[in-house]
């Protein structure tokens, strides 16, 4: 199983502890504290780092070196910008927003693609375009983040999660998925005939049950089940509301291909770390 | 969920048209949907991409038979001629997204039992511990905040109009809940102070109420750099000098300045069939197909409405 250091300490986001979120915001002000973090979390044995795209995180993939040894995880879109960009200028500006900042490229395939068949899933490759930084080295892996993953199930839209994981391919990369409903998301996968070794699965697994749905029974039951993508847990310590060592009892007794957890103490990656090998 | 609610019709498939509509095509997929959304550009696109999904761009084309259910998630400004429009058809159950016309919709001639106002908080399990543990009798003092950086640049359109403001937008939300948990029934604006920084109008807002001898202090700031993620938060005072804090997560209970319980929303095990955006959202739509015994009323909204209003004017 590899270990992934996760993002959110660096962005103030706890779902367990808004106020200690916030707190430990701070101590990550700048690029190059982040980056200073995460070498070090790399140094004392992590597998590799997760990061969205909103501007920290593009920034510091466009600017920050990593060892080739370690894989990097990059998560898009950064989705609060889209969201006020639709609250502010409607549904349609999104669709010329990302027209007008991909590549010359891309709009000439897609793009025109899109105008013509006003079909959604065109929108895709041009959105993998915008959203990932060049210096993203070949071969890391792209995530949908699970706003879109979700609202895209809930659409009924499974062919945008097909065009997802061929568009990232094409760009030389590797396809993950997060959501946080991840046995439909299963099902929706399942009819779309793509092959998925390659693929991630991203979703949240605790001892706890804490923010696991539809239910803590499924979801281990998915969790220990054989498949043909990857499996990765995320929010495996319950945001901090779960016990350590069960936690990682719990963990170890799935069937998970990666697990991803953030802190914002080298202390803690170190203990997790050694916990989550032993 | 009431089987028979299958027929919808959603008025404006915006960022928040998209979600209900997705909440509920997760949650049923028999449902039948029809949308009116007057951007014919955008409806173009619409059509290619949901086949299955009825969509209008004329109101005069929509059938005249009674819709099952229907939401109204358009901008504000268009809520209440909406609503008249729709009730007067006779569909059976009506949503309005909050903040239901806002300010300068406070009062209706009818009352109707079969609408019901988008208060999402509402649902979050850490206000139903709340609502469901703490009587409103024993509550002396409460506060509500609501902070995000949901600003950084002026505006456009009718956001930065009389129907926005963060007291319209994100003030709503919080005196729903303290009107919902502590009830504001004869309330008096005491003092109020309101700062635009961004905006045309309200960015900050910072009130006093009283409502029985009961204090009530509000505090809502959408131009706040410090947040990434919006937070709201409610304390309540007890008469027997506990104090409880409740935010999306945790609620915890004071005395003497100690905490002496904290319960999470795992320990209320909240759970949903299918997730999108947050817990509180799926149980709002399932509240809302169902008995829809949370959801905000009209005669609720509207007293929040007069509140707001109270609030600016004062």
């Amino acid at each position: 199983m590899k270990i992934i250091l996760g993002d959110n300490q660096f962005f103030g986001i706890n779902h367990f502890d808004l106020e200690k979120g916030a707190s430990i915001k701070k101590k990550f002000d700048s690029i190059e504290k982040i980056s200073g973090f995460i070498q070090d979390a790399l140094d004392v044995g992590m597998d590799g780092f997760m990061i969205n795209s909103n501007d920290e995180g593009y920034k510091l993939i466009s600017n920050e070196k990593f060892p080739n040894s370690k894989e990097i995880h990059y998560s898009i879109p950064y989705a609060h910008k889209y969201a006020n960009l639709v609250n502010e200028e409607g549904m349609m500006s999104l669709l010329s927003h990302v027209m007008k900042n991909t590549s010359m490229i891309s709009n000439l395939k897609s793009g025109a693609r899109l105008v013509t068949s006003r079909n959604l899933k065109n929108l895709v490759p041009l959105a993998v375009d915008l959203e990932v930084p060049k210096q993203l080295p070949k071969g890391s892996y792209v995530y949908l983040q699970n706003i879109i993953t979700d609202l895209v199930l809930g659409l009924g839209r499974y062919d945008l999660l097909k065009e997802f994981i061929v568009s990232v391919r094409k760009n030389g990369y590797q396809p993950g998925i997060v959501t946080l409903n991840p046995v439909k998301l299963h099902k929706a996968l399942e009819s779309i005939g793509e092959n998925l070794q390659d693929l991630i699965i991203c979703f949240n697994v605790n001892d706890v049950g804490f923010n696991v749905f539809p239910n803590k029974e499924e979801i281990e039951k998915f969790a220990k089940a054989q498949h043909s993508f990857k499996k990765m847990g995320m929010s495996v310590f319950a945001s901090g509301a779960g016990n350590i060592p069960a936690s990682i009892k719990y963990i170890k007794g799935l069937n998970l291909d990666y697990v991803v957890f953030g802190t914002s103490r080298i202390e803690n990656v170190q203990a997790n770390l050694s916990g989550l090998r032993s | 969920m009431e089987r028979q609610l299958k027929n919808i019709l959603l008025y404006g498939f915006g960022r928040m048209g998209l979600t209900h509509f997705a909440i509920l095509n997760g949650l049923r997929p028999d449902l039948h949907f029809s949308v009116l959304e007057t951007n014919k550009k955008m409806v173009a696109i619409l059509r290619k991409n949901f086949p299955n999904v009825l969509f209008y761009t004329d109101e005069d084309k929509l059938p005249t038979k009674p819709y099952d259910l229907t939401l109204i998630t358009t901008p504000p400004f268009i809520h209440k001629q909406l609503l008249s429009k729709v009730a007067e058809r006779g569909d059976k159950r009506i949503f309005v997204e909050k903040p239901f016309g806002g300010h300068l919709n406070n009062s209706m001639d009818t009352i109707l039992e079969n609408v019901f106002i988008g208060y999402v908080l509402r649902f979050n399990p850490c206000v139903q511990w709340v609502k469901e543990n703490i009587s409103q009798k024993d509550i002396v003092k409460a506060k509500g905040q609501y902070l995000s950086y949901t600003l950084d640049k002026k505006p456009k359109g009718w956001r930065n109009g009389e129907y926005s403001g963060v007291l319209n937008e994100m003030g709503s939300h919080i005196l729903d809940l303290l009107n919902y948990l502590v009830d504001l029934d004869g309330y008096k604006v005491l003092q109020a102070t309101k700062k635009s920084v961004v905006s045309d109008v309200d960015d900050i807002v910072d009130a006093k109420l009283q409502v029985e001898g009961k204090e009530i202090e509000l505090y809502l700031n959408w131009v706040n750099k410090d947040i990434r993620k919006p937070v709201f938060g409610v304390e309540l005072e007890l008469r027997n000098g506990q104090h409880i804090f409740i935010d999306q997560q945790i609620i915890r209970i004071s005395e003497k300045g100690k905490i002496v319980k904290q319960i999470s929303v795992t320990d209320l095990g909240a759970t949903v069939p299918f997730y999108l955006r947050g817990v509180d959202f799926t149980k709002q739509m399932e509240d809302l197909m169902d008995s829809a015994k949370t959801m905000c009323t009209m005669d609720e909204a509207l007293k929040v409405n007069q509140i707001i209003k109270d609030i600016l004017n004062s």
